[in-house]
């Protein structure tokens, strides 16, 4: 049989602080709302209820910016990359910004996300050791998991992470945690863990998501 | 700085895009460019405030002007306010996330009671003094428009000012005159002086109240001479030629009308006795196909909207409903959006035109039959035949209905139980029909809900002067309802009585009704629209402490008493809606008004339906 062209474009946009606080589902209905604002043509699946052919890499936690969003979308047509970015970037609320539109070929898949990047800073209610945490083989966790709260090894997954104080009790993390289908942590948790591990209170968190990493990268 | 502030609580709230704005057409300017800063305040939740078609259109008619900005204040829900108290932070407008209390005017629309006590809530969280006599230089003005503006007395000692009518117009004159008034350096007595003059402006401290013994208004007096006796409600002439957005702002949270609203005409012909917006949206004025058409492609291009609905008080009156729903539906159907039109008469036309739009999934359909008898539709002047829903009924259920919901009122001036029990009668008649249609052309699964509220009597309608039934007697018509509602096949569902009694108290209230409204708020009550959260223990309380009656305000009143409003002007007049009530009593109708004018008074506008060239 004949495979059909299929013209599948991968989008990669950024979330500012005015929409980290949109659940899933809402943004997904934005993108939606925004294609069609941008008269971009999408296609559209068979079926009672027709919906667009968009696929959302790794959905960002609400309350988290990022600056390495990506969506891979179906369109019934070639459409100039350049031209969809334009057209989709002035449909979109000011939040959202299109950074660069491709046509896909031998991209990575979304399910081969291994890992993100995020950028977190916080104020603590007293000093904090950087080196302490980081340094621990083991630090157990209550873990959500599809059959309900598991003791987890944190550490497992955690790739990479360093811990700065900037002064005046204010501190920022850098990590690279286990992201995806396979094995998925949210950076709220991390904070968290460490603020527990310390006994200390972490206020006026910001989280900003900074990169994505494929297997095989 | 607030924002940081605010952030920082956002984690602990439930659907937190409630409060954080930024989203799509929301009008962000710069602070120092403008004169004059205005926060438009719905005092609900932010899914409710946002379907409310009037902020849509002011909201984007202020913000067109350079010099004003206008920004959206909902009522934050019980999490938020308590994060917000407990972080001292103030109520906020969503588009800067500055205190309002820093803004020059915060205008809240009335569009039921229910919402006083968030008024009165959000005030307080705004850190605005509640009472007007206790503000000055320096503090906002707080004014009140929406169809419950006509009767706000109860809001009267919280309320700087009040704007009857429709806004397109006599909001950008306010704003004019306030600009003029700051470079003249007035004190607070010289706006609202000023803004006296212009027509549809009530300023309620200038007048005087005063009572008889028995509790009753004896007289209304202006206590100046600046002061007009009575003040008229504003509309617009030129419906076609009004300003309508062609932008709407669109929410990232679902809101309760999550779609595109197209306005075609304001006003009713019909003139149902109990219908307040049937009488002060008077007289009905339209507009043009081909303006609306314009606006709906706009509308449908700017904001992505899956869905377009029309908007009206009665959908079939609009008279080239055929031409325009032609129109529309070839750009819906070229867009791939849905259409929906709500307030259909029960006649072939619309039933055609129903057909033709749920082209997909049959979902349900609802009559408003309002009274079980037709002896009580005719005494409230709700000109349906049981033939014509019977008929309608059976249409839907060959078309491939199989769910109707029927609204009723109980409570209705001159019911008798056998008009309330005829509600019963009439749900199983429905049943009936549906039974009639052969099994193979029907849709499986019959649904036929029965939903009765309680009438509450309304300011400026002819029911203005009847009894409101009690608490008991209420109780007494559900139960007697639930024992004649003997077919499982009719699910039948009413309102709480407590809260209806509540809501006639304030639709018919008095000035004296602020101290129970500020001791209510003292007590804790708000969102007593949600039955969750309504307290009437507290309400009960407040009444009470303050040594005012219920019962005072539900009793029926005779046509020469002093009713509370009589300082305002809709321009239906007093006489049209006591003959009105004499008919009511007689079970007679009125003719709606392209049959016959009924001279209501609304004539006095100089435009609309009244002055159509009849056949």
């Amino acid at each position: 049989m004949k495979s059909e062209t299929k013209f599948v474009y991968r989008i990669t946009y950024t979330k500012g602080d005015s929409v980290k606080y949109i659940s899933h589902l809402d943004f997904l209905r934005c993108i939606n709302r925004s294609f069609k604002r941008a008269k971009i043509p999408v296609k559209y699946s068979q079926g009672f209820n027709p919906h667009i052919l968009l696929n959302i890499g790794l959905p960002c936690p609400v309350g988290v910016s990022s600056e390495c969003e990506m969506l891979d979308i179906e369109l019934k047509c070639e459409m100039d990359p350049a031209l969809i970015v334009k057209n989709l970037d002035d449909a979109m609320p000011s939040g959202i910004k299109i950074l660069s539109a491709e046509r896909k070929t031998n991209h990575p898949d979304f399910f081969d996300i291994e890992f993100a990047e995020y950028d977190i800073t916080f104020v603590s209610d007293k000093e904090i050791d950087t080196e302490d945490f980081v340094n621990e083989e083991c630090v157990m966790i209550e873990k959500k998991s599809k059959r309900g709260m598991k003791e987890v090894n944190i550490k497992e997954f955690v790739k990479e992470m360093k811990l700065e104080s900037l002064g005046d009790k204010k501190y920022a993390l850098n990590c690279i945690i286990s992201a995806g289908n396979k094995l998925n942590l949210k950076p709220d948790l991390l904070v968290s863990s460490v603020a527990n591990y310390h006994t200390a209170s972490f206020k006026d968190i910001k989280t900003v998501r900074k990169k994505i990493f494929f297997e095989n990268e | 700085m607030l924002k940081q502030q605010i952030e920082n609580i956002l984690p602990f709230v439930e659907k937190p895009a409630r409060y954080t704005g930024g989203e799509l057409h929301s009008v962000v300017k710069n602070a120092a460019d403008v004169d004059v800063r205005f926060a438009f305040c719905f005092a609900d939740v932010y899914e409710v405030g946002m379907s409310h078609l009037g902020m849509k259109i002011l909201y984007s008619l202020m913000n067109e002007r350079d010099d004003v900005w206008c920004e959206r204040v909902f009522a934050p829900w019980i999490d938020m306010e308590e994060q917000m108290r407990k972080a001292d932070i103030p109520l906020y407008g969503l588009e800067s996330m500055d205190a309002i209390k820093d803004f020059d005017f915060l205008g809240f629309t009335l569009q039921y009671e229910m919402c006083y006590s968030n008024i009165i809530n959000m005030l307080d969280l705004a850190k605005v003094p509640l009472l007007a006599k206790d503000r000055g230089e320096g503090d906002p003005f707080v004014c009140m428009g929406g169809p419950c503006a006509y009767s706000a007395e109860a809001l009267a000692d919280f309320s700087d000012f009040y704007i009857l009518g429709e806004g397109e117009e006599v909001n950008l004159e306010v704003i004019d005159a306030y600009k003029q008034w700051k470079r003249e350096k007035g004190t607070r007595f010289d706006f609202l002086k000023k803004i006296s003059q212009i027509e549809g402006i009530y300023v309620p401290s200038f007048y005087d109240i005063s009572y008889n013994t028995d509790g009753t208004v004896m007289a209304i007096e202006p206590k100046y001479d600046f002061v007009p006796k009575k003040v008229r409600k504003r509309i617009v002439k030129d419906l076609d030629k009004v300003y309508y957005p062609d932008k709407f702002v669109v929410p990232f949270i679902e809101i309760v009308h999550d779609r595109i609203m197209l306005e075609i005409f304001r006003g009713c012909l019909r003139g149902c006795r109990f219908c307040q917006a049937g009488m002060i949206y008077r007289p009905v004025r339209e507009k043009q196909p081909g303006t609306l058409l314009e606006c709906a492609q706009k509308l449908i291009d700017s904001t992505g909207y899956e869905e377009i609905s029309l908007s009206s008080l009665s959908t079939s009156d609009y008279s080239c409903l055929k031409e325009f729903t032609d129109g529309l539906l070839d750009i819906t159907e070229k867009e791939s959006i849905s259409l929906s039109l709500p307030s259909l008469r029960l006649d072939s036309f619309s039933m055609e035109l129903m057909e033709k739009v749920q082209k997909v999934r049959k979902s349900s359909l609802t009559f408003a039959p309002e009274a079980g008898t037709q002896r009580m539709r005719d005494v409230i002047n709700k000109n349906i035949t049981e033939e014509d829903l019977l008929t309608a009924a059976k249409t839907a259920f060959e078309g491939g209905y199989s769910s109707i919901k029927l609204y009723f009122m109980m409570g209705l001036p001159f019911e008798t139980i056998e008009d309330v029990c005829g509600i019963a009668d009439l749900s199983k008649k429905v049943v009936r029909q549906y039974l009639s249609v052969p099994k193979e052309k029907r849709a499986p699964g019959l649904r036929i809900t029965a939903s009765v509220s309680s009438f509450v009597p309304k300011a400026f309608t002819p029911f203005q002067w009847a009894k409101q039934d009690d608490r008991d007697t209420l109780h007494e018509k559900q139960y007697a309802l639930k024992d004649a509602m003997d077919d499982k096949r009719v699910r039948y569902t009413y309102h709480e009585a407590p809260v209806s009694v509540l809501e006639g108290v304030f639709a018919r209230g008095d000035r004296r009704l602020s101290k129970v409204l500020l001791r209510a708020h003292e007590l804790g009550v708000r969102f007593d629209g949600w039955s969750d959260q309504f307290c009437q223990e507290k309400w009960d309380k407040a009444f009470e402490d303050c040594g005012m009656d219920i019962l005072f305000y539900t009793r029926k009143r005779p046509f020469d008493e002093v009713l509370p409003w009589d300082m305002i002007d809709v321009g239906v007049t007093k006489d049209f809606l006591i003959s009105e009530a004499k008919k009511a009593e007689q079970a007679a109708t009125t003719p709606q008004c392209r049959e016959k004018c009924s001279n209501c008074g609304a004539m006095c506008f100089g435009g609309g339906v009244c002055f159509e060239k009849r056949n």
